[in-house]
């Protein structure tokens, strides 16, 4: 099954490029150009990985991830930078980033993150489903 | 026009130790805060550039596995987006270079107008991120000033700065240039008019005392008068010598 990605960035010509080369390589990418908008289709939407610009108008790539995780917290997010410095890429990590690239950044590299988001995702929906069985089970006293 | 501005000479910070250091600390901050945003601009470039190049090696591979001849057309678009990115570094490097003169004289002649527009064209990135837009400079005429053009832009920047918490409800700053002659023709005053402001209130004063300090102290050294309190605008001005 392709990987379900969500791309964020204010650069829409990035936006259109990225998300084409990310289709030819099989995945299934939706574009917004803005974090309110990132927002709103993390509400409706599951993806297997977030890509995230750090450096956005309005709202900057960390206020986004923090509440990308807020929403959902085992959304798994790939920070993109033009702002390589190490405090920022630690905090996004403390914030709960999976991953931080510089930009521009390799696509083969950033398939692979993309791969490992899905793998870890995947884990963690499916603890949570066993918990919620085992939940279920210990209620009911079968 | 090119008149002296009046007590430039007053360069001179001896015995104000502490005060020497804050304007040499936020004259630092201002060009590091300024050289990220063209680093970040120009990443951001590099990157669609990158990206157009990558899409081309992917539908080239695409065309040898299919047998199929490249789509002449989708090349000369995919060859013109990346001109089009190799311009817009190229005019990103321009402005970066002529930041990086401002600092060559302690005292030179320059165009205001220009020396405004590249100020706000830096800060415009910084601005964005507040959802703030700075409209270009509204100047008719040129006017030549004899300043330190790197401190101009330091103070400049301070002001509009200032002037995010007070932005009017559209979040557009507006800045005009004007300029004024006395009745005996011996003075002429230059402004420069930050507008579409909310009024200054008590808050904005406690928030920016630090800041407003800092402005008043680069307006001393470069001989400005800067009004922070007017209703709906900021208004430094340059005193001129006519000749």
């Amino acid at each position: 099954m392709s990987e379900k990605i969500l791309l964020i960035d204010d650069e829409t010509e990035f936006l259109e490029i990225m998300s084409e080369r990310m289709q030819n390589r099989g995945m299934d990418v939706t574009t917004v150009a803005s974090a309110k908008d990132a927002l709103k289709k993390v509400q409706d939407e599951n993806y297997d990985a977030i890509i995230v610009d750090l450096m956005m108008p309005e709202m900057d790539g960390l206020e986004t991830l923090k509440a990308l995780k807020e929403i959902n917290p085992e959304v798994q997010i790939i920070m993109l930078t033009g702002h390589a410095t190490v405090e920022k890429g630690i905090e996004a990590m403390k914030l709960g980033a999976m991953d931080l690239l510089e930009k521009p950044a390799d696509l083969n590299s950033l398939s692979e993150k993309i791969h490992k988001a899905k793998a870890r995702k995947m884990i963690l929906v499916e603890k949570k489903t066993e918990e919620k069985i085992k939940n279920i089970i210990s209620s009911k006293g079968w | 026009m090119g008149g002296q501005i009046e007590g430039l000479s007053k360069l001179d910070l001896e015995g104000k130790g502490l005060q020497r250091y804050d304007l040499q600390y936020s004259g630092l901050q201002y060009f590091g805060a300024m050289s990220a945003s063209i680093a970040h601009e120009i990443k951001n470039a590099l990157a669609i550039t990158n990206e157009n190049a990558g899409l081309l090696e992917d539908l080239s591979l695409i065309s040898i596995k299919n047998g199929q001849p490249l789509d002449s057309e989708r090349v000369a678009k995919l060859s013109k987006k990346m001109m089009d990115q190799i311009k817009r570094a190229d005019n990103i490097v321009k402005k970066m270079s002529r930041f990086a003169h401002s600092v060559d004289d302690p005292v030179k002649v320059v165009n205001l107008s220009e020396v405004v527009e590249l100020t706000l064209e830096l800060g415009r990135r910084s601005a964005s991120t507040k959802s703030i837009t700075l409209a270009p400079v509204c100047c008719d005429f040129p006017i030549s000033i004899e300043t330190n053009p790197f401190l101009l832009m330091n103070l400049l920047w301070l002001v509009i700065k200032s002037a995010f918490r007070r932005v009017n409800s559209d979040k557009k700053i507006e800045v005009e240039l004007s300029k004024s002659i006395s009745k005996d023709n011996k003075k002429g005053d230059v402004n420069i008019i930050i507008a579409n402001l909310l009024p200054y209130n008590l808050s904005c004063q406690c928030e920016e005392e630090n800041q407003k300090e800092l402005i008043i102290m680069l307006g001393n050294l470069l001989n400005l008068n800067i009004d922070m309190n007017s209703e709906d605008k900021i208004i430094i001005t340059i005193s001129q010598l006519t000749k």
